[in-house]
């Protein structure tokens, strides 16, 4: 049996030629590239070096703030030439200024360089007896306007029979009578660059905050 | 897949070993707590938040006289007088050095001498801007001088994260040795005084 002529011996949909490289098989999908070991890890890189260096930060500035507490706690503000009641008194700023110098013979030392003695006068009036006695252990200090702070100077003598505390002057201790206006006179020692912005604060009691007087 | 879980398996160890040493490096209550402490040397101005303080020289002798209105106050002592002087001044209010000791190099700790009167630096303090000078005295050991530190704060047993300072006073061994082989009978001391 004669082949017909049109079926070449190669026809490809008759027989496949042998010598005929074999068709390449058909392309796989590439697997799937595992993401980077650096960035899986790269957050708990960060973890362990930003951890420390916070709470190293935390550390310091705990370590470096300031804990100490103000001794002197401002209750109250009396506005310049105004009375101020408290503890069952009234309490009024009458003067303050640099005091003159001491006289000779004084007990007073004469203040050292860079530094002023500066007097204020209060008047201070208990409506009663037992406000008398409350306000008897008062205490007094000073203030200017860098907030820095000085007690009174006790070894100042003010040579016009003044009391320098909440009783009444002269000898022993005695309360400052009720129902009348007393002045009291403080002094405070201070850099002379805080002669002209030192206020008194007042503690009208011993448990009482201070009462700034402007 | 294996080397991975290796892998994270170490990770764990290794964080939990860290949490444990973490939690081991956790300071007590009361390191937590103690004066912020500020070192020196001497001849150095040391700032903290309460006061600042310049030690200028040590003197040192075996009888301490004080000298004040009344006369004068002789006071031996079996060890060694050790004066320290120094220029104090408060930063914002008045300050008292409530804590003030020496500490020697094998960690004892000697506090302020009470036989030494009020006029003391320490007792008499300082308010801001005003700069006063005086000495801080100590009953000590004379072996017990070099490399002795003044340690001195604002408040007593309660510094609770207070003020400190902390002074190395440049006492060598060879100084210290010399200063006790060469300290006079008296030392003398009258007062603090405003600078």
């Amino acid at each position: 049996m004669s082949r017909p002529e049109h079926e070449h011996p190669y026809d490809p949909h008759l027989q496949r030629p042998t010598y005929l490289p074999p068709e390449p098989a058909p392309a796989q999908a590439a697997p799937p590239r595992p993401p980077r070991r650096r960035g899986r890890f790269a957050p708990l890189i960060a973890l362990v070096i930003l951890l420390p260096a916070w709470l190293g930060f935390l550390t310091w500035r705990a370590a470096n703030q300031s804990y100490a507490q103000n001794s002197y706690t401002v209750g109250s503000v009396v506005p310049r030439g105004q009375p101020g009641e408290f503890a069952g008194a009234t309490w009024r700023l009458t003067s303050i200024a640099p005091a003159p110098p001491p006289p000779a013979g004084s007990l007073t030392r004469r203040p050292p360089g860079g530094a002023t003695l500066v007097r204020a006068y209060l008047e201070v009036t208990p409506h009663t007896a037992a406000a008398a006695k409350a306000i008897y252990g008062c205490s007094f200090a000073g203030r200017d306007d860098r907030d820095r702070f000085w007690d009174t100077e006790n070894s100042t003598d003010t040579d016009d029979g003044v009391s320098d505390d909440c009783s009444a002057p002269g000898l022993g201790a005695r309360y400052l009578p009720a129902g009348r206006a007393q002045k009291v006179a403080v002094t405070f020692l201070v850099p002379t660059d805080a002669a002209r912005s030192v206020r008194p604060l007042v503690r009208p009691t011993d448990r009482a905050p201070y009462v700034l007087f402007e | 897949m294996s080397m991975r879980r290796a892998l994270i398996a170490v990770i764990c160890a290794a964080l939990l070993v860290a949490l444990v040493a973490a939690n081991r490096l956790v300071p007590s209550y009361d390191r937590q707590t103690r004066p912020i402490s500020t070192s020196g040397a001497i001849g150095e101005r040391v700032r903290t938040t309460a006061f600042e303080i310049r030690a200028d020289h040590v003197s040192v002798g075996h009888t301490l006289v004080e000298k004040d209105g009344l006369g004068e106050k002789p006071q031996r002592t079996n060890g060694l007088w050790v004066l320290v002087w120094a220029d104090l001044t408060g930063v914002d209010e008045p300050v008292t050095l409530d804590t003030a000791y020496l500490r020697t190099t094998d960690g004892h700790r000697y506090d302020t001498s009470d036989r030494m009167g009020f006029g003391s630096l320490d007792d008499t303090g300082s308010e801001p801007g005003l700069t006063r000078h005086g000495a801080i005295g100590f009953e000590i050991p004379p072996n017990r001088l070099a490399g002795a530190r003044l340690v001195v704060g604002p408040a007593g047993g309660e510094n609770r994260l207070g003020a400190q300072a902390d002074i190395d006073l440049g006492l060598t061994p060879a100084l210290a040795r010399r200063m006790v082989a060469d300290a006079p009978p008296e030392v003398a001391y009258d007062g603090a005084e405003y600078r």
